[in-house]
């Protein structure tokens, strides 16, 4: 376990020696301790499970998302982002966060754009897109009470077939 | 302040006018009178000669496909009776015509102007319809409020529409003041005709800053958003405007916020009015040409910044209000520490105005100087500073309470002169009076929640707002519609009514003096072209 | 003007040794059609220039022709087209363009709008862009500082880890 976390820091900190990701220092001292500003933005690309709530509530309108065929792609425009923090408060996995530091500048417009695809998740069925993967992932273990076998056969299933499903089953019920 | 005022002002109306106007009234302090189109100009004649009423705006919905009409709104305040009036009106879609109130009010000036080019709606009679808003190459016909033309198009350019500036009466030179501005680094681009040394007359060129806020929020924002895009209508009256829009629709959804919220957003009122103040001192003492005391008050500004940054976290623009109350409370040794920032705030102030004072400059400059006599200020409607330097109380914080204000038991202060001595005094007053304002919205503040949650804003109801900001009156009409967002939002920010002063103050002023002029109105350009 | 220049013998009074002298980075601020907010963190910074010592020496200069760097705050709005075409013509190759807040980088809140055309790089060449609403005076010190001192080019200012 120690050695995957060390590995995973050894990889970050071989991005920002790559990149050469600095922090900007602050050379004006205010007269007595104040709150620092939290103006810097964090993303965690492998927690984001894209469920859009970041999408809505966002006033400039900066993030958006949309489908492939195999992926959901959440396109981060962070040219126009107001440091408002209302997506950091909405996010149920908190893959988005504000840190206390200023925003650094760059030469192009390329470093403020990200994107993030996630799998779509299709119905066994009628092979319509019903959501992601992880977003079903997480509702499964988010419930209140753990599912039934049977009830877990239709997790995989849009909401159409599962009522199809269920009306036949009832039909054969009650016709036997 | 409800029914009883209200029942007076309906019994001398329908004494004169009996059957031509209807009485529907919404909150207890809004009444509106629904008259047709022919008649609108008698009403308002007697509303504000009458009644005392004092013109805010008009506001033109454009409701052609709900009802087939153009809906037409003259806001009106009665200040004495602390409630707001509204004379509803349909206008004829095809016609888009109507009486102008001009003539009558001639403060209706520039709000006919923007009918015009907003939405097509001409008033006859006006005494100068040139264009205010679009830009110099916006085509004609295209109106960008109707509800058919989409938020986003871009038209192409067109040649040969731009409005000319008036010709110089005869036997003057024309001095341009612009296009980067003579006090701030705002574009405007002003216009004295001067004969000698002295100012004839100006004309006004602005609106290089229009951004096309209130389209938006009708189409691509959402009831939740807009506080936040309202704090960004200008960084030094930002929550002002965010508190004015989330007071009108809290009292259109009927919510009473806590306690502990309203003394909250009475706190940061009164920074911000300390923080734009202390902006205009600056810049008053640069153009005196007093260079020692515009650092100390560069010193003080930063000092305003540091206190708005250990109450809030953020420096100019707060991010703090949202529909309910307040997102963020502020810290809990504020008690103990915010006074003592206060008191040095309070030294370093009276240290200045002591200075300013004793200068032989101050009075030169500025006493009987761009004189504007009361008769003026009420004939065009202008609210705040100017006119209570003019010896009308004229105070958004007493007419039509809000927050904590009536609980901390406040008084406006007035003067009598006129010229820019009483302005400049007065300023410097108000300034005083902000930080005893913040002293005891401290200590009397209750604990408790910071906000209620929101659940439904229901559609189709009328609310409106106003908020004394540092300029003056700042006004928001909601009416609230479907899809959670508001189907008209209309903003009159301070500034507008203010800024039609300027030619009647400039007459017999010397040019050296006219950027103190300027200076002692504080205009704020991205208030007014929102 | 070293000591060694010429200067005779027999003067009465003899000059000091004088330093090298090192220019202060000239700023021109222009406003396109901004709310203030980064204005006013601009102009913040040049008075803290005067209050406090900066690790920078920076002054703010009237006019184009003399400065070294153009600070453009604000979204292009229709109408200061023109005077933009008139600015350009003003400018020299050797110059930096900073913009700085998110209304100069694309148009910000109000790029959608339609009186805003967009950002300041659709007609002038931009070196450096600075995100924020509005950025903090430090932060604007720490710009000018890389673009004009360090020279760095390469910055990535949103950290995306991997967990």
């Amino acid at each position: 376990m120690l050695k995957l976390h060390l590995i995973s820091e050894l990889k970050e900190a071989f991005i920002n020696l790559k990149d050469k990701k600095v922090e900007a220092p602050r050379p004006i001292k205010p007269p007595f301790p104040l709150p620092p500003l939290y103006k810097k933005m964090v993303l965690y690309e492998k927690k984001c499970i894209g469920c859009g709530a970041c999408a809505l509530n966002c006033p400039a309108q900066c993030i958006g998302v949309s489908d492939n065929k195999k992926y959901r792609v959440v396109e981060f425009q962070l040219t126009s982002c107001i440091y408002c923090g209302l997506c950091a408060e909405v996010c149920p996995v908190t893959a988005i966060s504000f840190v206390p530091g200023n925003e650094l500048p760059s030469p192009s417009k390329e470093h403020l754009h990200h994107e993030l695809r996630i799998k779509l998740k299709r119905c066994e069925h009628c092979r319509e897109i019903i959501g992601t993967t992880k977003v079903i992932l997480k509702t499964v273990k988010d419930l209140f009470a753990p599912l039934t076998t049977r009830e877990l056969e239709w997790v995989g299933l849009c909401s159409t077939c599962r009522r199809k499903l269920q009306s036949d089953v009832l039909i054969r019920q009650f016709t036997k | 302040m409800g029914s009883s005022v209200h029942l007076e002002i309906i019994t001398r109306l329908k004494e004169t006018f009996n059957e031509q106007i209807t009485v529907e009234s919404g909150t207890p302090s809004l009444l509106y009178l629904r008259i047709d189109a022919p008649l609108v100009r008698t009403l308002a004649e007697y509303v504000a000669l009458q009644l005392e009423g004092r013109f805010i705006t008009c506001v033109a919905t454009d409701l052609r496909k709900e009802e087939g009409t153009f809906r037409l709104l003259h806001l009106f305040s009665l200040d004495k009776a602390k409630t707001f009036l509204g004379i509803k009106t349909d206008v004829n879609p095809s016609t888009a015509v109507i009486d102008s109130i001009t003539p009558v009010i001639p403060g209706a000036n520039w709000a006919e102007r923007e009918l015009k080019d907003m939405i097509g709606i001409t008033a006859q009679g006006h005494p100068d319809l040139r264009r205010l808003i679009l830009a110099d190459d916006w085509p004609e016909e295209a109106y960008p409020l109707r509800k058919d033309f989409p938020f986003d198009y871009k038209p192409a350019s067109v040649s040969g529409v731009a409005p000319g500036l008036k010709s110089p009466p005869a036997s003057t030179t024309v001095l341009p003041l612009g296009s980067f501005h003579a006090q701030k680094e705002i574009t405007t681009y002003l216009n004295l005709f001067v004969y000698g040394e002295k100012v004839v007359d100006a004309d006004y060129r602005g609106f290089y800053n229009h951004r096309g806020l209130e389209k938006m929020g009708e189409s691509a924002f959402t009831y939740h958003h807009i506080p936040f895009i309202a704090e960004r209508i200008c960084a030094c009256c930002g929550f002002s405007h965010s508190t004015c829009y989330c007071q009108a629709i809290e009292s259109a959804a009927h919510l009473e916020i806590p306690p502990r919220a309203k003394y909250i957003r009475t706190l940061l009122l009164e920074i911000e009015r300390l923080y734009s103040h202390s902006l205009w001192l600056a810049s008053l003492c640069n153009m005196e040409g007093f260079a020692s005391l515009f650092l100390r008050c560069c010193s003080l500004q930063q000092d305003v910044l540091d206190l708005a940054q250990f109450l809030t976290g953020n420096r100019i623009i707060f991010d703090m209000n949202i529909i309910g109350g307040i997102q963020k409370d502020i810290p809990k040794d504020a008690q103990d520490r915010l006074p003592k920032l206060i008191d040095r705030i309070e030294g370093e102030l009276k240290f200045a105005i002591e200075a300013l004072k004793g200068e032989f400059l101050t009075f030169s400059q500025l006493k009987g100087v761009s004189t504007l006599p009361p008769t003026d200020v009420r004939r065009l409607c202008t609210t705040g500073i100017i006119a209570r330097a003019s010896g009308i109380t004229v105070d958004a914080r007493v007419n039509h309470p809000y927050a904590a204000y009536e609980s901390l038991g406040f008084k406006p202060i007035t003067r009598d002169e006129g010229d820019n001595f009483a302005r400049v005094s007065l300023r410097l007053d108000e300034m005083v009076q902000s930080l005893t304002l913040m002293r005891e919205s401290l200590e009397k503040m209750p604990e408790g929640e910071i906000n209620l949650k929101v659940e439904e804003i229901p559609p189709h109801t009328d609310s409106i707002s106003a908020v004394e900001s540092p300029r003056g009156e700042t006004v928001h009409y909601i009416l609230t519609g479907e899809n959670n967002r508001p189907l008209r939002w209309k903003i009159k920010a301070a500034p507008f009514s203010n800024l039609q002063v300027l030619p009647i103050m400039f007459r017999g002023t010397n040019i050296a003096d006219a950027r103190i002029s300027i200076n002692s109105i504080d205009p704020c350009f991205s208030c007014t072209e929102h | 003007m070293s000591s060694s220049d010429s200067l005779p013998s027999s003067s009465i009074s003899s000059t000091p040794h004088l330093a090298p002298v090192k220019k202060a980075i000239a700023c021109y601020h222009a406003n396109i059609g901004a709310c203030n907010g980064c204005d006013l963190e601009v102009c913040n910074l040049f008075s803290l220039s005067l209050l406090k010592k900066l690790p920078l020496e920076i002054t703010l200069v009237r006019t184009v022709k003399n400065a070294d760097v153009l600070l453009v705050t604000g979204s292009l709005s229709r109408p200061l087209v023109k005077r933009i075409k008139e600015l350009k013509e003003m400018l020299t190759a050797n110059k930096t363009i900073i913009a700085v807040g998110a209304c100069a980088i694309d148009g910000g809140l109000w790029r959608k709008s339609y009186p805003i055309i967009g950002g300041i790089d659709k007609m002038l060449p931009v070196n450096y862009y600075l995100p924020g609403c509005p950025p903090a005076p430090d932060a604007i010190l720490f710009c000018l500082e890389s673009a004009l001192v360090s020279k760095k080019k390469q910055f990535s200012p949103i950290i995306y880890k991997e967990k």
